[in-house]
């Protein structure tokens, strides 16, 4: 079984001359403890293709099955209870929520779903700091850690509720160089340390040696899929 | 949360000081109702009887004297005597004294009796305890006092008992007349202003008040002999009404009541625009985080609740704190104020929290509003 599975997957927005074709047919496979990198330029339907695999949106017709789940005919409250349950989402921008603590932001996702912050929840947001280089940040706001701290946090809380599929939206683009790769060797020894299956979307061509595979996309069509990524780097993997 | 805790006090307090306005406003617009309506309102009588031609009015109501005895004879009334109302001056005291004439003197008075004894003989009089309408000029057990010649001893006071916004006497019928007879410089017929109505245990009150009502004018008046003119004056119909009924219809309550509700309606819509636009700047400003929260997995039940929740809390925390200071406020001034009644006080928290809740459906619709997939399209820094 596939971490995530699309078939024939089409994003359309607007209609008649309006209609913008977001994905084009898209069919894509996802195997567990995978890191896919989805590369494209911008307006490619990178974004799109990453919402859709994440229950943001819904495709106009194709099936999305994630982790053996059909969730194409979901409403929006099975879908909100699936991305609580089964998705861990590092966004490009808005990553966390300012007025909570870094520790607060790993456990916000916990309270979904009426559910309680208990001694579990407590420990394992206090071992994703401690993996993460954050513990000693614990305690501190969002506007008080710096940029790549605040990527940390957010990659501790997409694992959070330990989720079968992590998403990764432009993990690098607002961090300098050096700070991208720490970024990315923590978010790949995470990934590969819990045998997750992960999607990043990136156009940063410094961090593609931790691909597994990566997939080319424009305008809306997978144009190329490399399965044996030859210049990934031991860090890696 | 940490950062909002000082607009979340600002907002307790906000609503905390409206409600201690209110608290005032209740207090003070009871204080001054009472002296209106008091002596009605807290009277013996179950029902209040009127000429048809007063419209409710004690002030232009005149009853021939055989009022009494006619209503007595209707099926119902338990008990029923005249009562005549005068209002003089007190010249040691600089005052007016409204006075309350009773024809049978354990009937027709106050309900209640705070200290002191009910009058029972002339020369004694039950004397309305002060209060903010009356707090120049206030008597206690044990006072006299001189009016139109008649010498008065205060044995008793009785608490929300005043007409007219002024001291209240009550005394015998007896008296009053002597007061008026004395004021005009001539013997004055006896006529009452009202007839005091005691009901028989169970009896329906409507159906009392309509056989009241339907007395009728009498064919031939018993005061004719004595005073023809006044008579006159005397021979009407008869017009029933319950106390509750008798102190709405007083003149100038009214405007009082209407007056004071106009403030209520001003603090409640204030109350509720503070409320609703506090929440609705604090939904706006944190709608990245509800887009992040509901991307992530977070219900509409999971937004919403907490904007609820704080609603609740604040406005909760804001009405009882206001209401407590102004009770506390309000027990030190109770001479001059009277104390904040706890229905009233407890029926505006209940109104404060319910439009509280109403208030932030702006802000409740904002959060509905909220499409999880912005979290993805959204570029820049966090």
């Amino acid at each position: 079984m596939s971490a995530l599975d699309l078939k024939d997957v089409r994003k359309v927005y607007g209609d008649g001359d309006q209609k913008v074709v977001a994905l084009d047919n898209v069919s894509l496979s996802v195997a567990d403890n995978e890191m896919l990198f989805i590369m494209g330029p911008s307006g490619s339907g990178k974004t799109t293709l990453l919402t859709v695999a994440g229950g943001l949106l819904q495709a106009t017709s194709g099936s999305v099955v994630v982790g053996g789940t059909d969730i194409s005919g979901f409403d929006g409250r099975e879908l909100a209870a699936f991305r609580r349950d089964r998705i861990g989402f590092v966004f490009q921008a808005v990553n966390l929520v300012p007025f909570l603590t870094a520790r607060e932001n790993l456990l916000l996702v916990r309270q979904f779903g009426g559910g309680k912050i208990d001694t579990d929840a407590r420990d394992r947001a206090d071992s994703l700091l401690t993996d993460l280089g954050l513990a000693d940040r614990a305690g501190n706001l969002p506007s008080q850690l710096s940029g790549g701290q605040q990527q940390r946090v957010a990659i501790g809380r997409a694992l959070m509720n330990e989720p079968p599929l992590v998403l990764v939206d432009e993990p690098t683009s607002s961090l300098d160089s050096e700070l991208g790769q720490q970024v990315m060797e923590l978010l790949t020894k995470e990934i590969k340390s819990r045998g997750l299956a992960a999607v990043v979307v990136t156009h940063d061509d410094r961090i593609l040696d931790f691909a597994d595979r990566i997939v080319q996309i424009v305008d809306g069509k997978l144009t190329s899929d490399s399965s044996d990524n030859s210049s990934a780097s031991p860090s890696g993997r | 949360m940490r950062r909002q805790a000082g607009r979340f006090v600002l907002l307790t307090g906000a609503i905390a000081l409206l409600v201690l306005l209110l608290g005032f406003f209740q207090t003070v617009s009871s204080a001054l109702t009472s002296g209106i309506t008091g002596g009605l309102l807290n009277n013996q009588a179950d029902l209040l009887v009127y000429s048809d031609k007063a419209r409710l009015n004690p002030a232009a109501s005149v009853l021939a004297p055989d009022a009494a005895s006619r209503v007595s004879d209707v099926d119902g009334v338990e008990r029923a005597a005249g009562v005549g109302r005068g209002q003089f001056a007190d010249q040691s005291a600089d005052g007016d004294v409204t006075v309350i004439g009773l024809d049978d003197l354990a009937f027709g008075g106050p309900a209640k009796v705070a200290t002191g004894r009910r009058a029972t003989k002339p020369g004694e009089a039950l004397a309305s305890s002060p209060d903010l309408s009356s707090s120049d000029v206030s008597y206690a057990v044990g006072d006299t006092l001189t009016l139109e010649g008649v010498d008065l001893v205060v044995v008793g006071t009785s608490d929300g008992a005043a007409f007219d916004v002024g001291p209240t006497m009550y005394v015998s019928f007896e008296d009053l007349q002597t007061m008026k007879s004395n004021d005009a410089g001539v013997q004055v017929p006896a006529l009452f202003s009202w007839v005091a109505v005691e009901l028989a245990d169970g009896v329906d009150s409507d159906t009392v008040v309509a056989q009241i009502d339907d007395l009728g004018v009498p064919a031939s008046s018993d005061t004719t002999t004595a005073a023809p003119a006044s008579a006159s004056l005397a021979s009407t119909g008869f017009e029933a009404v319950d106390r509750s009924a008798a102190a709405d219809a007083l003149p100038g309550v009214d405007q009082i009541t209407q007056s004071f509700n106009i403030l209520y309606l001003l603090l409640f819509i204030v109350v509720t625009i503070v409320t609703g636009v506090f929440f609705l700047i604090l939904t706006v400003q944190k709608r990245d985080s509800l887009v992040l929260m509901r991307a992530l997995g977070a219900s509409r039940a999971d937004v919403i609740k907490p904007i609820l929740i704080e609603v609740v809390l604040v406005v909760l925390v804001g009405s009882v704190l206001g209401t407590a200071v102004a009770a506390g406020l309000l027990e030190i001034a109770k001479d001059s104020f009277g104390t904040l009644d706890p229905i009233t006080a407890a029926l505006s928290v209940v109104l404060i929290l319910l439009l509280g809740i109403v208030s932030s459906f702006a802000s409740v619709r904002r959060v509905l509003q909220v499409d999880p997939v912005e979290a993805a399209r959204r570029r820049g820094a966090s």
